[in-house]
């Protein structure tokens, strides 16, 4: 048995998952503020409440525990899906910043600190964010600095301003640098205006500034022995917090799905179809989670979930529809995670030996279904992925699920050849049923539009 | 006798001198930003300080106020 790829950082303890059970180990060096955690009030609390993962003690003789020497062996509860910061839409990352902030702020009064702010220990149940990581609670010292101050600026602060300031989302860049967004590299693209706002200096120029000034280690050593006041800490944290609090999306109207569900090509009737569709779908299958592909604004993830699905993990490319999404989803309480993907480009495994950071596929393995609806043409057409590729792919995500194939007709279709030649002979309702059919059982069609539109319910036979 | 004063001397030398070390953590905090801590811990103290004259001011006049309106008022119930 090994540690967890992504638990190596903090040598604390180790992450390990056996048997679909999540334990992590103690070593003796953090035992003492370990305990110190378990036993504080605030920490206790913030358990109950939801906002941290609750950690049992395991039994000696538990078979399925870690074998290795460790102080403590804690087991946590197993999350329904596990996404990373660059799979994060403005809003699932303001709210996992927000969530930090409030652990904190909570904690440094009962005396606890935080001795990282990766953004990685922050994860989503539904859109709820939750704390992961009981390892990184540290006894607070009175005078004591707020060591990840940097951290919790490269990979919250940053990304959110960079989509606040610039109008650019994060999660291109988070996904090419996984420790977030560098100070300095930030500093060098914020315009004059925001530049000379006092919030914008003291967080992202000047730190820049002083990090790149000579004789910068000896000033930083000097002042870490002056002790900082609980009071200008706790300042820090506050005003922290009302700034990203208030962080909008720079251009948030101008995305091309954002009012895609009342602005399409479809008339009531076919959404209807749809509705019904996949009900009855959602009905028989019961998945424990389905993957919705082209989730736009959760219109039909929703649709999934009051049918009895448990759970769903929405994929989008468009940042306007995941916004729209995530106030669906917070809004009215669903099991409902949006996220950024572009289907054509999806997660790849990275980090530290390639494995650190897994894969979307590996992440999907608690899917029994998904939908797909509206979808592979833009990635069949908008991107020129072979059809017969686009299928395995997402036959192998899922044991059933329903897909739509649009035909070339469809005026949407249409859109995405209007300026350029039409090279997709294969491209037509026979051949991905074929295709569809040398994966799985084609356990029903149905016609959704006059025009050719047609959703396809597979079923691999694995349930 | 004096070998165990020593050793207690010492031992609580050790420990004064554990407590006033910086904590380090397994993360580099960065130059900038412990530089910038020390900054705003400055101001913020700075602030603290004048905060707590401001208050000894205004309760110094503002206790005096209060003492004129006591009398005032010890006038209008005579």
């Amino acid at each position: 048995m090994s540690a967890d790829p992504a638990s190596f950082r903090d040598p604390a303890g180790r992450v390990f998952i056996e048997n679909g059970r999540v334990f992590r180990t103690v070593n003796e060096a953090a035992v003492a503020d370990f305990d110190y955690a378990r036993d504080n009030d605030a920490v206790r609390k913030l358990v109950a409440a939801g906002g941290v993962i609750a950690s049992t003690p395991v039994a000696a003789n538990d078979a399925d525990a870690p074998r290795v020497r460790a102080a403590r062996i804690v087991e946590h509860p197993r999350l329904p899906f596990i996404s990373y910061p660059y799979e994060w839409s403005f809003p699932l990352l303001k709210a996992a910043a927000l969530h930090h902030l409030d652990l904190q702020i909570a904690l440094l009064e009962g005396g606890v600190a935080l001795s990282d702010a990766t953004a990685y220990n922050i994860q989503f149940i539904g859109p709820r964010p939750i704390f992961i990581d009981p390892l990184s609670f540290i006894a607070y010292r009175d005078g004591d600095y707020w060591t990840a101050h940097r951290q919790f600026c490269e990979q919250f602060l940053n990304p959110l301003l960079l989509r606040a300031l610039l109008g650019v989302p994060h999660n291109d860049w988070f996904r090419g640098s996984l420790e977030g967004v560098p100070t300095p590299a930030l500093a060098r693209l914020i315009p004059l205006g925001p530049r000379l706002s006092w919030r914008v200096l003291s967080q992202v120029i000047l730190p820049a500034h002083l990090q790149s000034t000579e004789g910068s280690l000896g000033k930083a050593q000097a002042t870490v022995a002056r002790p900082l006041p609980k009071l200008a800490y706790l300042g820090m944290l506050n005003d922290l917090r009302a700034w990203i609090a208030a962080l909008r999306p720079k251009g948030a109207a101008k995305t091309t799905w954002a009012d895609y569900a009342t602005n399409n090509s479809y008339a009531g009737e076919e959404a209807g179809t749809k509705h019904e569709v996949i009900t009855r779908f959602v009905e028989v299958v019961r998945p424990k989670m389905l993957l919705d592909f082209g989730c736009n604004t959760g219109e039909y993830s929703e649709c999934a979930l009051k049918s009895g699905a448990r759970s769903v993990v929405g994929f989008d490319f468009d940042q306007g529809a995941l916004e729209g999404a995530y106030a669906r989803a917070a809004e009215r309480g669903l099991e409902f995670l949006p996220l950024f993907q572009d289907a054509s480009n999806p997660s790849p495994g990275q980090g530290f030996a390639g494995v650190e950071r897994a894969d979307l596929a590996r992440r999907c393995g608690e899917a029994r279904a998904l939908i797909a609806l509206a979808f592979i043409h833009h990635i069949a057409i908008g991107r020129n992925a072979p059809l017969d590729r686009i299928v395995d792919w997402l036959i192998s995500l899922a044991p059933t699920g329903v897909i739509e194939f649009v035909p070339k007709e469809d005026p949407m279709v249409q859109r995405l050849l209007a300026l350029r030649k039409d090279i997709f002979q294969e491209y037509a309702l026979e051949t991905f049923l074929s295709l569809v059919a040398r994966r799985a059982r084609v356990a029903k069609t149905v016609q959704v539009t006059r025009a050719g539109r047609v959703m396809v319910i597979y079923d691999r036979g694995e349930r | 006798m004096p070998a165990t004063m020593i050793t207690v001397i010492l031992a609580a030398a050790a420990a004064l001198s554990a407590m006033i070390a910086p904590a380090y953590a397994y993360i580099d905090p960065g130059t900038g930003s412990i530089i910038l801590q020390g900054i705003i811990g400055g101001v913020a103290g700075g602030l603290f300080i004048l905060r707590t004259y401001w208050a000894k001011v205004t309760a110094f006049f503002g206790g005096a106020r209060k003492a004129e309106k006591a009398a005032a008022d010890r006038g209008a119930d005579a």
